[in-house]
C-alpha cells in the first residue's frame, strides 16, 4: 500500500504541486530477484473539485518511493486529493490544502 | 617571428609531453580498489590479516576532560592505512571497580593500546563499554574488551542489526544471522598489524529509549536521539561530572559527514545536548571540549537546512544545489571539500518533501502528549 506525502503551493496563481509516493516499485522481474512479492503503484490521479489535474500510469519501472512534480493553474485552499492503485488494486487517497 | 613561433610551439609541445615524461606514480592494477583520495575502497572479501609483524603503534595519549574522564583525540582524517583508523574520539570513565569504555576506536590493537594507556592511570579492568553509534571507527575494539576481560557491552540495536543480522524486532539472532559476520571498511583497509584480531562483537544490552543507569558508582543518562547522524545514536550524559560524551552528533574543526544522517535529526539532538547542563562535551571529530563545543555543529546544519531550503524554494535543480549552497563559512575547516558537498546533495534529498508546519505539528503533538502524562 503506497503511503503518500503531498507538498502544494500556489504562487500568482499558479498551483506547484511535489507528490512523494512510499512504495518499493517492483515489478514482476524485480521481485523474483529480491525474493518478494511484485508491488508497485500503476497509476496515479490528482484532482482539485473533482476535475483531474495530473494522470499518470506508471509501472515498475520508475524508482523506489517515486517522487512526482506538476504545476496548474489553481487557487490557495482549494483542495488537491491525490489517488493511487497498485498492482494488487488497492488504492490509496489523500487530500492535501493548497498553501 | 619565425623563430618566436618554433619556441612558442616547443614551449606547448613540452607542456603537454609533461606529464608522460614526469610521472613516475606507481601503476594501479586495479583502480577500482582505491577511492577519490587513494585510500582503500575493497566491496569484497579480503583474506583475514593474520600477519605477524610488530603491532601498530597508535602512540596513543589521554587527554584529562574532567575529574573522572579521559579522552582519546583521532587525527581529523577520513580513515586511511596511515592513521589505521585513529580517527575518531574515544573515552574512558573511572568507576570505583572498573573504568567504563566510551565507544572503542576502530581495531582490537587499538582498544588494547588504549586501555594500557589507562591503567597507568588506574589498574582497573573495564567490565563495561558504551556504544554510540554503529559507524566501525566507533566500536571494532569491542572484541577486545569482550575476549579478555568479558564486558558488558551496551550499545545501539542497529550494530547487531546491521552488521550482525539480528532480527530487528526482537535485537536477537534468528535464521538469517550471519555465520560469517561482513567485513567493515577498517577490516578490508588496514594494515594487519593493525586490524589484526579484530572482529565485529555483538553488542549485549540495548534500550529502547534513553535510560539512567548507574554503572560502577558512575550515575549516567544514556540519551537516545534516533536517526542523527547513522540510523541510531545515543549520547552518554554524566551529570555529576558535567560531561557529555556525544560522538559524531557533534564534530568541530572538520565537516561533519552526513552520508548515512539526516538533517532534521542531527538539529534534534543538538537540541537535546544543549538541554543538558554540562561544562565538557567531547565530540566524535574534533578536539574542542568546552562550552562552545558544539556550535559549529548547530551552525553547520542550521546553514546547511535553512540554505538548502531556500535553493528547493528557488527551484534550484538538485545537480545545481552544492553549487548554490557552498556553506563558505566553513571553507576552511578539515574534510571540507571532501564532505561538504555531499552533505548538501543529500540534504537536497532529505528536504525536498520537507514541511515546517508538519514539524510544528508534531512538536505540538509531542507537547500534548506531554501534558497528558504529567
Amino acid at each position: 500500500m503506497a503511503k503518500m506525502k503531498i507538498k502544494a503551493k500556489e504562487k500568482k496563481g499558479i498551483v506547484k504541486v511535489k507528490a512523494m509516493f512510499t512504495s518499493l516499485m517492483a515489478d514482476k522481474e524485480e521481485a523474483i530477484k529480491k525474493g518478494i512479492s511484485p508491488s508497485y503503484i500503476r497509476y496515479i490521479v490528482a484532482k482539485v473539485k473533482d476535475a483531474v489535474v495530473y494522470e499518470v500510469t506508471m509501472s515498475g519501472f520508475m524508482s523506489e518511493n517515486p517522487l512526482v512534480k506538476f504545476e496548474f493553474k489553481g487557487n490557495k485552499g482549494d483542495k488537491l486529493t491525490f489517488t493511487t492503485i497498485d498492482n494488487d488494486n488497492k488504492t490509496e487517497t489523500d487530500t492535501q490544502k493548497i498553501k | 617571428m619565425k623563430i618566436k613561433i618554433i619556441i612558442l610551439l616547443a614551449i606547448v609541445a613540452f607542456v603537454i609531453s609533461m606529464p608522460f615524461i614526469f610521472n613516475k606514480s606507481v601503476t594501479i592494477a586495479n583502480p577500482s580498489k582505491l577511492d577519490a583520495d587513494d585510500n582503500f575502497i575493497l566491496y569484497e572479501w579480503v583474506e583475514p590479516r593474520t600477519g605477524t609483524n610488530k603491532e601498530w603503534d597508535y602512540n596513543l595519549k589521554p587527554v584529562q576532560v574532567s575529574d573522572r574522564v579521559w579522552c582519546f583525540f583521532g587525527a581529523m582524517e577520513m580513515p586511511t592505512k596511515e592513521n589505521a583508523g585513529d580517527m575518531s574520539n574515544s573515552c574512558y570513565i573511572q568507576g570505583n571497580d572498573s573504568w567504563i569504555a566510551w565507544d572503542t576506536g576502530p581495531s582490537y590493537i587499538y582498544a588494547k593500546q588504549a586501555h594500557a594507556a589507562m591503567r597507568k592511570i588506574a589498574d582497573l579492568p573495564v567490565k563495561t563499554v558504551i556504544v554510540s553509534h554503529e559507524h566501525d571507527d566507533h566500536w571494532l575494539g569491542n572484541n577486545y574488551y569482550k575476549e579478555t576481560q568479558n564486558a558488558t557491552i551496551y550499545g545501539p540495536k542497529s550494530v547487531n542489526v546491521n552488521y550482525l543480522g539480528f532480527d530487528e524486532h526482537t535485537g536477537k539472532p534468528n535464521e538469517n544471522t550471519r555465520e560469517i559476520p561482513p567485513q567493515t571498511r577498517m577490516i578490508r583497509a588496514l594494515y594487519q598489524n593493525a586490524i589484526r584480531g579484530t572482529k565485529l562483537a555483538a553488542v549485549d544490552e540495548s534500550f529502547d529509549d534513553t535510560t539512567e543507569l548507574t554503572l560502577h558508582g558512575v550515575k549516567m543518562e544514556y540519551v537516545k536521539v534516533g536517526y542523527a547522524h547513522s540510523e541510531e545514536d545515543w549520547f552518554l550524559y554524566l551529570p555529576e561530572d558535567k560531561v557529555v560524551l556525544v560522538a559524531d552528533v557533534v564534530m568541530n574543526g572538520r565537516v561533519t559527514s552526513n552520508r548515512d544522517g539526516i538533517v532534521v535529526g542531527q538539529l534534534n539532538a543538538l537540541k537535546a545536548i544543549k538541554a543538558r547542563d554540562w561544562n565538557h562535551l567531547v565530540p566524535g571529530h574534533g578536539f574542542i571540549t568546552d562550552k562552545s563545543a558544539a556550535d559549529e555543529a548547530i551552525q553547520y546544519f542550521t546553514l546547511l537546512k535553512d540554505r538548502v531550503l531556500e535553493g528547493i524554494e528557488d527551484e534550484i535543480h538538485p545537480d545545481m544545489i552544492t553549487k548554490h549552497v557552498t556553506l563558505e563559512e566553513f571553507r576552511n575547516k578539515e574534510l571540507y571539500y571532501l564532505l561538504s558537498p555531499g552533505n548538501v546533495f543529500r540534504s537536497y534529498e532529505e528536504l525536498e518533501m520537507y514541511d515546517d508546519d508538519e514539524e510544528d505539528e508534531a512538536a505540538d503533538e509531542e507537547d500534548d502528549e506531554d501534558e497528558d502524562d504529567e
